[in-house]
């Protein structure tokens, strides 16, 4: 039987039990009553002959009907604000023109792998280099830098080779579909592709194909970008260990990339490509970012279409670029973002990143723990940054809830919780144990906690009234990733990030600027303004 | 830019302890209460506050009770 026909019969037995006064859980198949305890006698069951159907199964990612809205009046009232703030077309895209390129084209292939995305379309438009050029470029560091980074689950050689011919008869035919026409990148190996492995970085799943593509696979082909590699996820987007091992940070082979976008942080910093899509529950770009040395965004929640990604949670999932540089994180989040009918946690806002701002209009903040260096760079700019009033600070178990049902279909998939095995070591039942710890939370107990949650986010929204973005030291992950608010990784300078480590690594040092709820684009252009002085961004790992 | 305060200077410490925390922290893999003191200074309570925000920001977890607690990195996810 369909499941279409399974749903109408339900339906129909629901429909006829509540028009019979009679609607109750065990009507519509619900679990409320007891085993062994009788319905009372004085209100006898009008109920059809038949077995009621059982429940609609679920795998991983059918979202509920509850949806988590960023901003705490609601979306109805953004979009409002949206439409009185922002002119007469707060939904139009804006192009983000690149400078054209000039003089000498790099000899070494070392050197044209580390460029920026806006230096490498500057490139591809000028013809000085072809998409399958640098295609071969970027196969060849993966393939050879691979094996010592474990930054790739899978390497689409044969797919990617197609792609940028393509992208070079197109732009042969004049046909230039902007800044991502022809660069190679990589996508986190939580997002399904068609034809490919979706892993989800864990063995059980390691043989996982589908038939579609998420969405943002489908925008970054549209705007001509090209598929090279499915990256390494910490198993079920978590930290940087999956089923082949762990994966390196390219400046401190002793140490791991950090996760759960391990392999886009550490592919993209040892530009084995020159962009990744990463995603973040709860740190998960904003940390391997700064492990790796990156510049990248944590989009505010909602911008950035999910559909097609492995869900931890509906409520905090959130997919941005892991880049080289602001303006590169600019070009491709301009090409993905936007509201997508398949994630209806999605919404369009206006993203209108500005090469060169007025710092001095900006209301910028700092916390105790910002760089003072990075602090003082933007007053250098015009900026007048004042220290923060103090931040709310507040969880919620909503990580741990939608988790455990999102991998409810896995991991108690008869509706039994198969035992962990007496003999499994610390690391290992917790790994076992992890979806399993927010089965027994009552209901009552996770709707409390997000009813304290849109007061934890009215909080910040009254904090941030005053101000546009504030730099933090720590990145606020916990807070943040609870109210959906956007925040940029930026390296401010270079040194020894851990001078008590056995081995200590030199590297670009970052920070974090957290914007006010869809301030992705203010945020970036200042830390484009910031990088357009400095070139702390631009360092290379010695990995070659 | 005017000399800074007192009050600045003590603020700034107080940011240069956290960071230095959090970079401990993950090429240690795990650090006791007694550890942190050693290293930032800080006394028993301070370093429970300190840690308490940490939690918090979804930076640490703890791990064991008592004398045998101690605070390891909370795995991003």
């Amino acid at each position: 039987m369909s499941r279409s026909i399974e749903r109408r019969r339900f339906l129909a037995t629901a429909a006829a039990a509540a028009t019979a006064g009679t609607l109750r859980p065990e009507t519509l198949g619900g679990s409320e009553s007891s085993p062994g305890v009788a319905a009372p006698s004085a209100l006898p069951l009008q109920t059809p002959q038949q077995e009621p159907p059982p429940p609609i199964p679920l795998g991983n990612g059918e979202p509920p009907a509850l949806q988590f809205q960023a901003y705490p009046g609601g979306t109805g009232a953004l979009m409002e604000k949206l439409w009185r703030d922002s002119g007469d077309s707060p939904f139009e895209r804006t192009e983000i023109d690149i400078e054209r390129w000039s003089g000498q084209v790099p000899t070494s292939e070392e050197d044209v792998a580390f460029l920026p995305v806006h230096r490498l379309a500057a490139l591809i438009r000028a013809r000085e280099i072809t998409s399958s050029e640098l295609t071969e470029v970027y196969l060849d560091r993966l393939k050879r830098l691979d094996p010592v980074l474990l930054c790739a689950v899978t390497i689409l050689e044969g797919r990617a080779q197609e792609e940028a011919r393509q992208a070079d008869l197109d732009l042969a035919a004049g046909d230039w579909r902007g800044p991502l026409h022809g660069i190679p990148y990589g996508i986190k190996d939580l997002f399904a592709v068609a034809g490919t492995r979706t892993t989800w970085g864990a063995a059980d799943f390691s043989s996982q194909f589908t038939r579609f593509d998420s969405e943002v696979a489908v925008r970054l082909r549209d705007a001509g970008a090209v598929l090279i590699a499915k990256l390494a996820t910490g198993e079920f987007a978590r930290g940087d260990r999956w089923y082949r091992g762990r994966t390196l940070n390219p400046w401190n082979l002793d140490e791991g990339s950090s996760g759960s976008s391990a392999g886009p942080g550490s592919a993209t910093a040892a530009a084995c490509v020159a962009f990744a899509i990463g995603t973040e529950t709860q740190g998960s770009i904003v940390s391997p970012a700064r492990r790796c040395g990156l510049t990248a965004l944590r989009p505010t929640f909602g911008r950035v279409s999910r559909y097609g990604g492995m869900v931890l949670s509906w409520s905090m999932d959130k997919t941005g670029p892991m880049c080289r540089s602001a303006l590169d994180c600019a070009l491709v989040f301009n090409a993905m973002h936007g509201a997508d009918e398949k994630d209806p946690g999605s919404l369009t806002a206006p993203f209108r990143f500005d090469p060169a701002p007025d710092l001095g209009a900006m209301r910028i903040g700092y916390t105790e723990d910002a760089p003072e260096s990075f602090v003082e760079a933007l007053r250098g700019l015009g900026a007048d940054p004042q220290p923060m009033p103090e931040i709310p600070s507040g969880r919620s178990n909503a990580l741990g809830v939608e988790s455990s049902a999102a991998f409810d279909f896995h991991v108690a998939p008869d509706g039994e919780l198969p035992p962990i095995p007496a003999d499994a070591d610390e690391a290992e039942r917790r790994r076992r144990g992890r979806f399993r710890g927010s089965r027994d939370i009552p209901a009552l107990d996770f709707v409390q906690s997000q009813r304290r949650r849109l007061i934890l986010m009215k909080e910040m929204a009254e904090v941030m009234q005053d101000f546009d973005m504030f730099v933090s030291g720590s990145g606020q992950v916990g807070l943040t990733n609870q109210t959906g608010h956007p925040a940029a990784v930026v390296p401010y300078d270079y040194g020894v990030r851990n001078p008590d480590s056995e081995n200590p690594t030199e590297m670009p040092l970052t920070t974090t600027l957290i914007g006010d709820l869809f301030a992705d684009d203010r945020i970036l252009s200042v830390v484009h303004a910031f990088q357009e002085g400095t070139e702390w961004h631009l360092r290379r790992p010695e990995i070659g | 830019m005017a000399p800074a305060e007192a009050g600045d200077r003590v603020e700034s410490q107080l940011g240069e302890r956290r960071l230095r925390l959090l970079t401990i922290l993950p090429e240690r893999g795990r650090v006791t209460n007694a550890e942190i003191r050693r290293l930032s200074g800080y006394s028993r309570t301070q370093v429970l506050k300190l840690m308490r925000s940490f939690r918090r920001e979804g930076l640490v977890r703890v791990q064991g009770w008592g004398r045998g607690a101690h605070y390891v990195p909370a795995d991003p996810e």
